[in-house]
This record gives C-alpha cells, structure tokens and sequence, in this order.
C-alpha cells in the first residue's frame, strides 16, 4: 500500500513538472530541455530554505518560485535572441552547468552525498509525515498548479502564446511583444517547475543531485510528446504511464534487477522513436 | 615545468580525440543542417564491436580496426536509411530530427547497457606501448590519434572542398530546393555525407577503445563533446570544429593545474553557455547561418 502511494505521489509531482514545462513546448514552441535544472534550483531552495534558515514550506517554496523564475531569466533574455536551434543548445548548457554547480558547490549543496534531513512541511502545526497525508498535499498543490496552467491556457495571454507557435511574424505585427511574452511562459513554467522541486525535497526529506540530471529532462520531454503537446490532459496521461512503467517491471521475475534501467531506457526510447515517426503530435495532441 | 609540459601533450592528444569527433559531426551536421545525434548510438556500437574482434576473436588490432570501420559506416547507413531518413521524408522541422535521432542513440546504448553491462571495455590486452620523449611520456595510441586526426583535417578539407561528393553536400547545404532543381539528389548524398561523417566518429571510438576504453554512455558524451567542439568552432566551419575540438581538450586538461577536476565539466559548459549568449557564431563561424529570429 505503503509502496502505491508512493508512486501517486511520484507520478503528482511529475504531473506539476510535465504540465508546466507543457507551457513552454506545448502553447509555446520554445523547446528548452533544461526543466530539471529548474527543478533542482527549486528543491534545493527549498530545502535550504528550510533547513538552515528554518522557514515553513509553504514561506519557502515561494521563495524558491521567485529565484527560480529568476534563474529563468539568464537563460530566457540572451536565450530568445538567437535563434531556435541554438536555443536548445543554449538551454542544453544551462542544464549541464546547474547540475555541475549542484554537485560541485560542497559548501552550499554539500556535493553528490546531497541534502538530508530536510524538516517535514507542516500545516497550521501538523506535520505530514505520514504518507497519506503529504499526498493530501501533492493533490491540491498539483491540482492547483494544473488549474493555473488551464487558465494560463485560455487566457489572452495563452493565445498570444500559442500564436506565437504557430506564426510569430503575424503575432508582431498586432503590435505584440513577442520576446516579452516568451520571457514570462518562462518564468511562469519556470516558478511552476520549482512547486514540484518543492514538494520532492519535503517529500524524501532528502534531495541529490542525481534527481535533476539531464536524464529527468529528456523524461519530461518524452512525457510530454508521448501525451500530447499543447494539452492538459495528454500531460497528465503520458506523465502516468511513463512515471508508472518503470515500477511495473519489478513485477516480471524474469528480469534481473541490474537490466532494470536498460530496460526502462530501451521502452522511453522505443516510445520516442514511435511517436516522433509516426504520431508526433502525441496520443491527445491536436494535429496541424 | 615537466608536469605542465606533460599536461600540454595531454591537452593536445585529448583535443585531438575530440577534434575527429567534431570534424565528424561537422561534416553531418554541415550537409544536414540538422541535428542528427544517432552518430552517438553508432559511436557506442563501434566501440563495442571492436573490443569483441580484439579481444574474444583475437584479430590484430590493425585489421579489427579495418573491420570495424566497414561496420560503422554500414551501421550509420541502416540507422539513416532504416529510420532519420524516413523522419526528414515526415516532417522538416529540426526538433522532430533532434528528438527521433536522439531516441536511435538512447535505444542503442540501452541494448548495450543490457547487453555487456555498465563497465568499461578495453581492446588492448597488456601493457600499452609508452613512448618517452625526453621527460614527456604519451601512450602510442595518443600519438596515433594527433597523427589521425591532422590527417583526417587535410582529408575533410580536400574532399569537401574539391571532390564531387563534397561540391554536392555544399550545394545542398547552402541551398536545398535549388539542388534539388539541377537535378542532384538531395537525400542520397546527405546520407552518403552522413555516412562518411559517422565513419570519421567510429574512428575515434576505435581509437578510444584501443586507449582508454568503451562504455555503454560514452557516446552520450562524445555527441556532446561533438556538439560543443562544432558550436565553438563556429557552425558551418571545418577548421573551427578542429580548432574547437583541440580547445575543448586544452580546457579539460589544462585546469587541473590550479582546480579540482571536478570542475572541468563545469568550466566547459559555463563557456559554451558564454560563447552562445555572447557569440553564437562561434570563433570561425560562417556569419549568414540562419542570424534571423
């Protein structure tokens, strides 16, 4: 029981990651594989926030949205200046220096041994520990983060953005500020990622580095096109089977545990070579 | 002075290795004008195959090497016939190219992961051949890799510019309806290209299998040490993928000196964040290439 809780919660907290990353990919265009330095700028913020500056979760986790989307901003303003090509390279570098910043600055993260005792997240004094009772937490967070992208969507603001996938040149000439409106879809998925980043350093009251390495960027991409882009509910599909995939080959007794993440590897693949031939704008994506 | 003599040498042999890599790519990614990052998957096969004939055939490294080479460029021609060729013929947009071939790379380094597990494979069975010059000491096959990579320099340089194939692969770079027009035919030489390039990275894989040893994620890295030789050289160069190459090896190795290692990988992503925000061109690059937003 203990075990399926912990793969709801998993699968909540990637939900927030693939959703908010869906605002830049999806209604955007903007395809930036570096949402799990965001993700990691947000955990660790958190996670010293509340360790050494003994703040309440929710004090930190806003905290750690603001710096986050700040961080945005250094990739985001020289970033959309060049062009599409080079910014997923741009974003690419972003990602290997967090990580390596992560796991060589011993003094503030303490390297690859990461974070330990992180305090549980208490609400008007109850702490929750317990594992119920954080997804309690996770599903309202992460009901709300999913709330704020739908209304992020149908906004004015989310047309625009969409529009600015589909031509940027016509979304100029209405007098739009495209660069602008591109900055803020980033901070806002930016400060989204860090929500998620949040929730796991209270989660595990422990955090490394090795949780926001290249490899969980590449899984919020394939997340994201197997689902669907520029869609809710694809988001959430295709973060649930790729997040609960995984842990269902611990059921095949054939299999050693030492092929367990090959094996994970080779379906992600798989998956992605599928889609990208054939059905590229994902299972619930709309087709253009 | 014989410690930064000898780190020098190191550098240079390094940047060597990784110049071939970012010729190679430059080479595929000059005629493509794509990402196609399934040369990392081949890089990984390569390697691996070869440390099969060296070591459980027990064929001389020359001819291992040979072979291999032949199985690289028809390993490179399955992958973009069977798959990256199907997916441009789809859809022309770079993200969906980037996105598949990296999924070619993942799913072959994955079946090798499965396969031979996670260690690291060397080709050479016993002690490696140290030639010593003066207080300078370098193994053999460094020497091999500086000597394989200036060769491959004047090579790529002579083909690209002066044969027909390299006249074409130009032509359809610079402009692919308009070669499609004259009449030449744009998918089968950026496949031939493609090849050729790839052959060039197995190279390096069999050099470094001989060397310093295969695993499964190694081609994972060299695409991306490729990737950033061919960024910082300046896209659409050949002298700037060398340059940047050997650069990339003189900023690995050199620091040592004064930082931890630990910060090498560090230094070398800070400056190619550096050299995009502030020069995305490159050192060498072509100025023209796609400069609209």
């Amino acid at each position: 029981m203990d075990y399926l809780l912990h793969i709801i919660i998993m699968i909540l907290i990637n939900i927030v990651l693939v959703v908010s990353f869906n605002i830049l990919l999806g209604y955007t265009g903007i395809f930036a594989l570096c949402h799990a330095a965001f993700y990691g700028i947000g955990a660790y913020t958190t996670a010293l926030l509340m360790k050494q500056a003994g703040l309440g979760f929710f004090s930190a986790m806003f905290c750690a949205m603001a710096l986050t989307a700040l961080c945005s901003l250094v990739i985001a303003i020289p970033g959309l200046r060049i062009h599409w090509d080079y910014m997923v390279i741009f974003a690419f570098s972003f990602q290997m220096v967090v990580y390596h910043l992560i796991l060589n600055w011993m003094d503030l993260t303490r390297g690859p041994q990461g974070i330990a005792g992180i305090p549980a997240a208490t609400i008007f004094g109850y702490e929750l520990i317990s594992k119920p009772s954080f997804l309690a937490l996770c599903l309202v967070l992460c009901g709300i983060v999913v709330y704020m992208v739908w209304r992020f969507e149908n906004s004015f603001f989310g047309l625009v953005l969409k529009g600015i996938k589909d031509d940027q040149i016509a979304i100029k000439s209405i007098g739009k500020d495209v660069t602008l409106h591109k900055i803020v879809a980033f901070a806002v998925a930016a400060g989204l990622a860090a929500v998620a980043g949040a929730l796991i350093s209270v989660y595990i009251c422990y955090i490394s580095p090795g949780y926001f390495d290249l490899h969980m960027s590449v899984f919020i991409v394939i997340a994201l096109i197997f689902g669907g882009l520029g869609s809710i509910p694809g988001a959430i599909l295709g973060t649930l089977v790729l997040t609960a995939l995984p842990e269902l080959l611990r059921f095949i007794p054939q299999l050693p545990s030492t092929m367990l993440g090959g094996t994970r590897d080779l379906i992600y693949a798989c998956i992605l070579l599928f889609f990208m031939l054939f059905r590229p704008q994902g299972i619930m994506g709309k087709s253009n | 002075m014989d410690l930064i003599l000898n780190l020098l040498v190191d550098g240079i042999c390094t940047g060597a290795r990784y110049a071939i890599l970012g010729m190679g790519f430059a080479l595929i990614f000059n005629t493509q004008r794509m990402f196609d990052l399934s040369f990392g998957g081949v890089y990984t096969w390569t390697g691996f195959f070869f440390w099969i004939l060296a070591t459980s055939l027990g064929i001389p490294l020359v001819f291992a090497a040979i072979i291999a080479l032949l199985f690289c460029f028809a390993l490179s021609f399955g992958v973009q016939k069977l798959y990256v060729s199907q997916l441009r013929k789809k859809s022309d947009k770079s993200v969906s190219i980037m996105l598949g071939s990296m999924a070619v790379m993942m799913m072959m380094e994955a079946v090798t992961a499965m396969i031979w597990g996670g260690e690291i494979r060397v080709a050479r069975m016993g002690a490696a051949g140290i030639i010593k010059l003066g207080s300078i000491q370098i193994s053999d096959i460094k020497l091999y890799t500086v000597i394989c990579a200036l060769a491959l320099f004047v090579a790529t340089q002579y083909v690209f510019m002066r044969t027909p194939l390299g006249i074409k692969s130009r032509a359809i770079a610079s402009n692919p309806r308009l070669s499609v027009v004259v009449g030449l035919d744009a998918e089968k030489n950026i496949i031939l290209t493609t090849c050729v390039g790839c052959a060039m990275i197995g190279l390096g894989a069999i050099l470094v299998c001989a060397d310093t040893g295969v695993y499964p994620s190694i081609g994972f890295q060299s695409m991306l040490i490729a990737f950033m030789a061919v960024i910082l050289g300046g896209i659409g160069s050949f002298e700037g993928a060398f340059y940047g190459g050997m650069l990339i090896g003189l900023i690995r190795t050199l620091p040592v000196l004064r930082l931890p290692t630990l910060w090498q990988e560090l230094i070398l992503f800070a400056i190619l964040f550096c050299i995009i925000a502030f020069k995305p061109n490159g050192l060498l690059g072509i100025k023209d290439w796609k400069s609209e937003v």
